[in-house]
């Protein structure tokens, strides 16, 4: 058994965050943590809500005081909501802000969207220690093919995962940097960078969760530097074609799928700063990084062991409850450091969202009115296309159903853009079609 | 269906052409449909898209945290409206 440890290792004057304009301290986010630990509900799970990446950071902490377990949905669509409430007997919501009927009727729900200054809480600061063995957050897979996995993680995970990200992650150790996310504190790439960093590296986290780039200049110009930006290849590339002008951002941070190499030029161009490229899965959480600019390997992280096994790898470490068995190919080279090559399994990964390609693909096999078809990701040179293209042999008057069977059954991620109607789906004879004969019927529509 | 403004073509087009939309043409889009999850089924890689297609056509760069630009992706003739009285 291990020892409970600290949710906080930073003094307490130490800036953990930056709301509306002002530093909030460590003792004054522990008091924070306390008053909410002292009203939430009883339960053993909630389903934290909180679009305010500060309150989703207390109400995370307050959660683990009362040994609560963080439930964190991958979209706050009502139906996704609605099934991880369901899977979970005597979960509620917590939110900060209107929620609409997200959550339903069922689920009881707890509000605190009141003003920090309204409060008032104790003079007292001092949290509790964690036992390592408490389970703190599940995370959801997109769930686009079948009901969502859930990811469970236990404290012991958390605390040694994050020193680690923290060694590897945060280049100036020593001076204070504000960080700011595009990506929503409920996936584990934004939990563990925008919520779990703060609590063991000099790192503050801000509230905002700006998206477009406008958005983005906005919430860089409202800290002080250092910056870190956390943020994801579909985000960077919008942010690299913006016309906006950016404050410096020392560290950019990206993350979630593979960074196509111009884009990790422009965005160094763009922010003035040093982008690193962070290689991870939401059952690990981050495993290696690179600095994409100049670097095509990735050097691992210590305390994390890479295993052969079968035709792929697995990673496991004493901080993990188990090992996982790897998506990507790993190919070792010098310096222990490696080179992804290809994926093992056939899962894609759109906008942080995972599904299986044969899986996709049964579901447009089964619509009615498709008589073949094929789901696939384009290449054009050595780029691989943000969405998934079909082609599908259907009724000339058959589009408008087909795309509605697509809508309805698979997230919105995966739908296919273009979706092309062809005479027949050009399979070789094992039955599988090549990408090569894809992309030239799909290109002989263009 | 609504008739079209001649802006409201104009933007559905540029819609169509930023976000590969090749299924629909620019006079199909019903000025009053939603444009996200129901109706034209975009999400928020389309609208990362859209919002940086209209700032390099009409020099209007959107806000997320803006309520007005909530109310202007509702629709084409809501999203037309916004561009026109920010340009």
């Amino acid at each position: 058994m291990s020892q409970p440890t600290p949710i906080v290792t930073r003094p307490d004057s130490d800036t953990i965050a930056r709301v509306d304009g002002h530093d909030i301290t460590v003792s004054e986010f522990a008091a924070h943590v306390l008053w909410l630990a002292e009203r939430l509900p009883e339960s053993p799970f909630v389903v934290n809500l909180c679009a305010d990446r500060y309150r989703f950071l207390v109400s995370f902490c307050a959660a683990m005081v009362r040994g609560q377990c963080s439930l964190l949905p991958p979209t706050r669509q009502p139906a996704t909501v609605a099934s991880i409430v369901d899977g979970h007997a005597g979960s509620y919501c917590l939110f900060d802000h209107p929620l609409g009927d997200v959550g339903g009727d069922k689920a009881p729900k707890y509000d605190w969207s009141q003003s920090l200054a309204q409060l008032q809480p104790k003079s007292e600061t001092d949290l509790p220690k964690i036992p390592g063995a408490q389970l703190c957050a599940m995370s959801f897979t997109s769930g686009s093919t079948g009901p969502s996995q859930a990811i469970a993680k236990r404290w012991k995970t958390f605390d040694v995962s994050t020193e680690i990200n923290a060694r590897y992650m945060v280049p100036e150790a020593a001076q204070l940097t504000y960080l700011t996310a595009t990506v929503p504190a409920q996936h584990m790439w934004g939990l563990e960078t925008s919520v779990l960093l703060p609590l063991r590296a000099s790192v503050a986290t801000t509230t905002s969760r700006p998206m477009f780039p406008a958005d983005v200049a906005t919430a860089l110009a409202d800290t002080p530097g250092p910056r870190m930006l956390v943020t994801s290849p579909v985000h960077l590339r919008a942010l690299t074609r913006s016309s906006v002008a950016f404050p410096a951002v020392e560290s950019v941070l990206c993350a979630t799928s593979p960074l196509p190499q111009e884009i990790a030029v422009a965005a160094e161009q763009t922010f003035n700063g040093r982008l690193l490229e962070i290689y991870g899965c939401s059952e690990v959480g981050s495993m290696a990084r690179r600095f994409p600019v100049t670097e095509a390997s990735w050097e691992p992280f210590d305390a994390l062991n890479f295993r052969r096994s079968g035709a792929g790898w697995t990673v496991d470490a004493d901080h993990l409850t188990q090992a996982q068995s790897l998506a990507d190919q790993l190919v070792f080279a010098a310096e222990g450091r490696f080179e992804l090559q290809g994926r093992v399994t056939d899962m894609v990964k759109i906008a942080g969202k995972r599904a299986s390609m044969e899986a996709l693909n049964q579901i447009l096999l089964r619509c009615p009115k498709v008589k073949d078809g094929v789901l696939f990701q384009p290449q054009h040179g050595e780029q691989v296309a943000e969405r998934l293209a079909g082609l599908v042999v259907a009724g000339p008057n058959d589009y408008a159903e087909v795309i509605a069977w697509l809508r309805e059954n698979i997230d919105g991620a995966f739908v296919p853009r273009p979706l092309r109607f062809v005479d027949s789906i050009p399979r070789a004879a094992s039955g599988k079609p090549s990408l090569q004969a894809l992309m030239a019927e799909l290109t002989a529509h263009d | 269906m609504t008739k079209q403004t001649n802006f409201e073509q104009e933007l559905a087009q540029l819609m169509i052409d930023a976000l590969n939309l090749e299924d629909v043409s620019a006079d199909e889009i019903e000025p009053e449909e939603p444009l996200f999850g129901e109706g034209l089924g975009l999400d928020s890689i389309d609208a990362l898209e859209l919002a940086l297609a209209i700032a390099n056509e009409y020099g209007v760069h959107l806000k997320s945290e803006d309520e007005d630009t909530k109310a202007a992706f509702a629709s084409l003739r809501t999203l037309a409206e916004y561009i026109e009285a920010h340009r």
